[in-house]
């Protein structure tokens, strides 16, 4: 077995050092000495530049939001030319999807935030910070359908795609709008993770009903959720038939008066299999699926009828 | 206790293609058995439960969930059944899988993820197709015989009972035979038209071929319901170029034979 090689931890957090020393060991390793000064500013598409443009993919929803609503959280952009260019450019370091979006929409110019200077490094760190910030945003958009709902602003699922809301996952974003308070409130506290919240818009009413009277006394848990589902399930499937391989059932009447006798389907199948291997079956082209079709049938029933009938391929 | 080795599935071409070297694959095996084909089906299809996605997704559950009633197999064991997708790609109208079956015997391939050992002889694979029941079921008409011989499920009982299908309050339904009509003549590899005569059509999936009579009615949508309720006969274990076999799925087998005694499945290992 190779000897594992030790690698260099991202972040050392077992050193011991001070909140502070940590900060300066962090802002060196991002290559800077403390995080650059950043201000808003207004420019032009045109001066944009897009590390990497080929490569980014940029969905309908974000042009149809951005349309509708304008771009809400700015891009991060650095200047990467001289302070002598009357033009400058700058590269987007966060934000890219929403650049090239207004690109897409003809938009002369957007709103950014432009930081004094970047690193290859800084600029991942904050495109990261920005995602981590997100990721809790689909809390913030319960929050907010709720809200709308709340106030009569009812909007349907076409209406909210045509404001720019991605389809993906939408559906399933407003059924969780639409869960009783009591666990709307605790899934927007941020007591409750998305995965169980998924579960919880599989259930029907009368179970979310009863989920809803237990969690007013005590937190919303996966094992009470889990339960409600198997109760669900219990509750709509009607009974399977019951058989026995030690037990053959009594056949209906009516299955054995339709049934032919053994023997003549034994025949049956006897002449087919002749015509099947005979020259004038060559002759009628036009039948073979059908013959083929017959033996298969044929061949079935003799089976289910306990003939030790051979199976062949046709 | 029945020797189910000799129920097997028959290794011709099936719609889903040929076995995969690695698989581990449930069989309930051709016949003949003690009862007829039309045993085990559901008729009516049962609806999934809400919330129970099965695509890709087979699940092992106690026999319990289905009936609410806790059920024990000869050995005293906790029976358990496997719920599993039938998709529509490979089989995209529901007789195309009951055809098969029914001629070679049902194969499902699982994954060796699931808990394999809560399978035994007791245990049945419930398998439910896309399109198995017509959403719209009402508004057409009953197939000419259903073949369970239910109430209120055929023209034919109509037709003794001098009642109308399309007045009557108390109609249960679908039928599971009514899918056959409902596939369309555009989906046949022939279809025959005969003056006074329904339209007959023949279908092929994998090396099966099947003929229906389509009645070319309108479908407004589909539901996924269950349509089967196979016994288990056993598993198989497909071997690859070497001979080898899942040998995780293997080792749950022979530890769940240990615990299962007499109702364990039969293990087969199967060159590809």
């Amino acid at each position: 077995m190779p000897k594992k090689t030790p690698s260099m931890p991202f972040i050392d957090l077992s050193r011991e050092t001070e909140a502070g020393e940590l900060q300066e060991e962090i802002l060196r390793r991002l290559g800077v000495e403390t995080i650059p000064a950043h201000v808003p500013a207004w420019l032009p598409t045109a001066s944009l530049m897009v590390p990497d443009e080929e490569h980014v993919r940029v969905p309908g929803w974000l042009v149809q939001s951005i349309k509708v609503f304008g771009i809400i959280q700015a891009p991060s952009v650095v200047r990467c030319s001289s302070e002598a260019e009357e033009q400058p450019l700058y590269e987007v370091i966060a934000g890219r999807r929403r650049a090239l979006a207004a690109r897409a929409l003809g938009l002369s110019g957007i709103a950014v935030e432009v930081y004094a200077s970047a690193t290859p490094q800084l600029s991942a760190m904050i495109a990261l910070t920005e995602n981590t910030q997100r990721a809790n945003a689909w809390r913030a958009e319960l929050k907010s359908l709720r809200l709308l709902m709340s106030q009569g602003v009812g909007l349907s699922e076409r209406e909210l795609i045509a404001c720019g809301f991605a389809r993906q996952g939408l559906e399933e974003r407003l059924k969780m709008a639409r869960l009783p308070v009591d666990l709307l409130d605790q899934i927007i506290a941020g007591q409750v993770p998305q995965t169980l919240a998924r579960k919880l818009i599989a259930l029907v009413p009368s179970q979310l009903a009863r989920i809803s009277e237990v969690v007013r006394d005590q937190p919303l848990t996966r094992d009470l959720v889990k339960q409600a589902l198997k109760m669900q399930m219990t509750a709509s499937m009607s009974p399977m038939p019951t058989f026995s391989w030690d037990a053959p059932p009594t056949p209906s009447s009516a299955l054995e008066e339709g049934a032919m006798r053994p023997g003549s389907l034994q025949a049956l199948l006897e002449a087919l299999r002749a015509f099947h291997q005979g020259p004038d079956y060559q002759r009628v082209g036009e039948t073979h699926l059908l013959v083929q079709a017959l033996m298969q049938q044929l061949e079935i029933a003799a089976r289910e009828t306990r003939l030790s009938t051979q199976t062949s391929s046709c | 206790m029945f020797d189910l080795s000799r129920y097997r599935a028959i290794p011709e071409e099936r719609g889903c293609g040929e076995r995969e070297a690695g698989g581990v694959y449930v069989e309930s095996g051709a016949g003949p058995w003690d009862f007829p084909f039309e045993y085990v089906l559901i008729d009516p299809p049962q609806p999934l439960p809400p919330g129970l996605d099965l695509v890709n997704k087979p699940r092992i559950v106690p026999r319990e969930w289905l009936t609410g009633v806790p059920e024990r197999d000869a050995c005293g064991h906790a029976i358990h059944d496997l719920l599993i997708h039938i998709g529509a790609t490979y089989y995209p109208w529901a007789p195309d899988y009951l055809q098969e079956a029914r001629r070679l015997g049902a194969s499902r391939r699982i994954p060796a993820t699931l808990d394999l050992g809560q399978l035994s002889r007791s245990s049945r694979m419930l398998l439910a197709h896309p399109r198995a029941i017509p959403l719209n079921w009402r508004d057409l008409a009953p197939p000419a015989q259903c073949q369970k011989v239910l109430e209120r499920h055929d023209l034919a009982w109509y037709t003794n009972h001098q009642t109308d299908h399309q007045t009557d309050r108390d109609r249960r339904g679908p039928c599971i035979f009514k899918l056959w009509d409902l596939i369309p003549s555009n989906q046949a590899e022939t279809v025959t038209r005969q003056q006074g005569e329904q339209t007959l059509c023949l279908r092929r999936i994998g090396s099966t071929l099947y003929p229906y009579r389509p009645t070319d009615e309108t479908v407004s949508g589909w539901a996924e319901a269950f349509l089967l309720a196979l016994p288990l006969t056993g598993f198989s274990l497909i071997q690859d170029r070497d001979g080898n076999v899942n040998n995780r799925a293997k080792e749950k087998l022979h530890e769940a034979r240990m615990v299962q005694g007499e109702t364990h499945l039969p293990v087969h290992e199967i060159p590809r």
